[in-house]
């Protein structure tokens, strides 16, 4: 079994979105900023006045490495562990799926495929975003 | 009073290897007690301590809990965990003797049970962190990830990066206190040739997984005169701390200099740079780490850390020593305290004992603590006195 996250007052939306297929972030109401991981208070002002809302769920591949000894029974080696930019300004450690290990690059294109581990978490991963060019 | 008016008088590793010698407290207790003796001290002399109280019993975590047990009343405590262990222990403990807090204090410990982790081990486990934990982010991957950004960035190979993985190694495989002791020697190709673990990282670039204690005794540079042995200064410390600890991806554009303001903040304080040191004591949970210091200690340009590596000026012999003992890649690894054992090689440079690996005429040495993937960074300089 895959290890299941000990959600807060705090978190708990961001994983009951993420079971609804949707992505959220937290955004400062007073200075616009998106934070991730979940914070009390903003992580550009220090506000406490921030609201979840939706993200596109597009973003870049910042870092990533194929992970070959995996972190405890529950992982299927080799997976994919990336932090990604999203467009919108915020960053998020994930897997990257849908691909050969081998074919993920640095600066690649990605966008979030909600992964259902059991009835009670559904992790946000990205995949690679469609070729625009395939198949002309 | 100043951090060069305390001295590091005591120092004591405890056997290290894959079993444990003893419970965490017991294991504790050998390291306290193998300080003290070295120093020519006894528990009584004792009024600071940053030593992590294991339990059961007391509190665990709290450091306070071994003034019951060792029945002794102290003036000055350190926080648990990271604070007892290393250049932050050390540093802090400097402090409290340097303001007046305590005049004698004991910094170190046994193997730490991680607080946040599900099965109580260490590296390759999971660290109950919310936002990595179901990813299968443990301490590998993390710093994998700052490790393949620079490789992106500057053309950092694989080579560079098993080069210094080899050499290190070799250092701990010809040093016979090394867990390693005899292992090898490991060449690149061995190095790469060894199972992958985490992109960039093979088996043989990261550090080993031992269990043991170790302990350091500090007290004034007057008082540490007419202890048993030449007492080692601590002429200057700086941190570097970036945010929580494993819970956000480590991103090298902001943790890829982690520890630059630590070392200039050390440096300055010691009237010392770079050039001044005879060996260095540098963190090493893997590979890139050391390269990643080559950069922010200034001995090369940001991005140059790999062909600065292939100078092999850190080898045995070249003018910038890096762990001839073996480091945490081969000589041992154990939860907290082999942040200890490296200001512990640097003192036993500085004091001239290190036999085989021993650096001649030793007078100035640097330790360093963790690094980019932990987001914290601790730095200090130490002198011969």
């Amino acid at each position: 079994m895959r290890p299941e996250p000990v959600t807060s007052e705090l978190t708990e939306p961001f994983w009951q979105a993420c079971r609804d297929g949707r992505l959220i972030v937290q955004r400062c109401n007073q200075c616009d900023t998106r934070f991730f991981t979940p914070e009390v208070a903003c992580t550009g002002c220090a506000s406490f006045d921030w609201t979840w809302t939706d993200s596109d769920g597009i973003g870049t591949v910042y870092s990533f490495t194929v992970v070959h000894r995996a972190a405890g029974p529950g992982f299927e080696t080799p997976y994919v562990v990336a932090a990604v930019d999203l467009d919108e300004g915020w960053t998020i450690m994930t897997h990257i799926v849908d691909c050969e290990p081998d074919d993920v690059r640095i600066g690649q294109r990605v966008v979030v495929r909600f992964e259902q581990v059991s009835p009670t978490l559904t992790l946000p991963c990205f995949r690679p975003m469609p070729d625009p060019d395939a198949g002309t | 009073m100043l951090h060069r008016d305390v001295a590091i008088a005591g120092v004591y590793i405890t056997p290290q290897g894959r079993t444990p010698t003893g419970s965490p407290a017991q294991v504790a207790l050998a390291a306290i007690d193998g300080a003290l003796a070295d120093a020519g001290l006894e528990r009584t002399d004792i009024d600071g301590l940053a030593v992590d109280w294991p339990g059961p019993g007391g509190v665990a975590g709290e450091c306070a809990s071994w003034g019951r047990v060792l029945n002794i009343p102290l003036s000055w405590t350190g926080d648990a965990w990271l604070d007892s262990a290393g250049m932050r222990g050390v540093s802090a403990a400097a402090s409290a003797i340097a303001s007046g807090l305590c005049e004698v204090a004991v910094v170190g410990g046994g193997p730490v049970v991680l607080k946040q982790s599900a099965d109580g081990a260490t590296v390759g486990s999971l660290m109950g962190r919310e936002f990595a934990d179901p990813w299968g982010a443990y301490v590998s991957p993390q710093f994998a990830l700052v490790a393949q950004r620079h490789m992106y960035e500057f053309g950092t190979t694989s080579e560079q990066l098993a080069l210094v993985a080899a050499t290190i190694r070799n250092n701990g495989h010809r040093n016979p206190e090394a867990v390693m002791y005899g292992k090898g020697p490991y060449t690149v190709a061995d190095v790469l040739a060894s199972r992958l673990v985490a992109t960039p990282f093979h088996l043989l670039d990261l550090c080993i997984v031992a269990t043991g204690g170790a302990a350091t005794v500090l007290t004034t540079a007057e008082r540490a005169r007419d202890l048993r042995h030449p007492p080692v200064g601590l002429a200057g410390a700086g941190w570097d701390l970036n945010g929580p600890t494993y819970a956000n991806p480590p991103l090298y554009r902001e943790v890829g200099r982690i520890g630059e303001s630590a070392i200039r903040r050390a440096f300055d304080m010691a009237g010392l740079g770079v050039g001044d040191v005879d060996v260095f004591s540098l963190y090493d949970p893997n590979s890139f780490e050391v390269i990643r210091q080559f950069e922010i200690l200034g001995l090369c340009g940001e991005g140059e850390g790999g062909p600065f590596a292939e100078e092999l000026s850190f080898a045995p012999g070249g003018r910038y020593p890096v762990n001839p003992e073996g480091g945490s890649l081969s000589c041992a690894w154990n939860g907290i305290q082999q942040m200890t054992i490296k200001v512990i090689e640097a003192v036993r440079q500085l004091r001239g004992t290190c036999g085989d690996h021993q650096v001649p005429g030793a007078e100035v040495a640097v330790a360093s603590n963790v690094g980019s993937g932990s987001r914290h960074y601790e730095f200090g300089v130490l002198v011969r006195s």
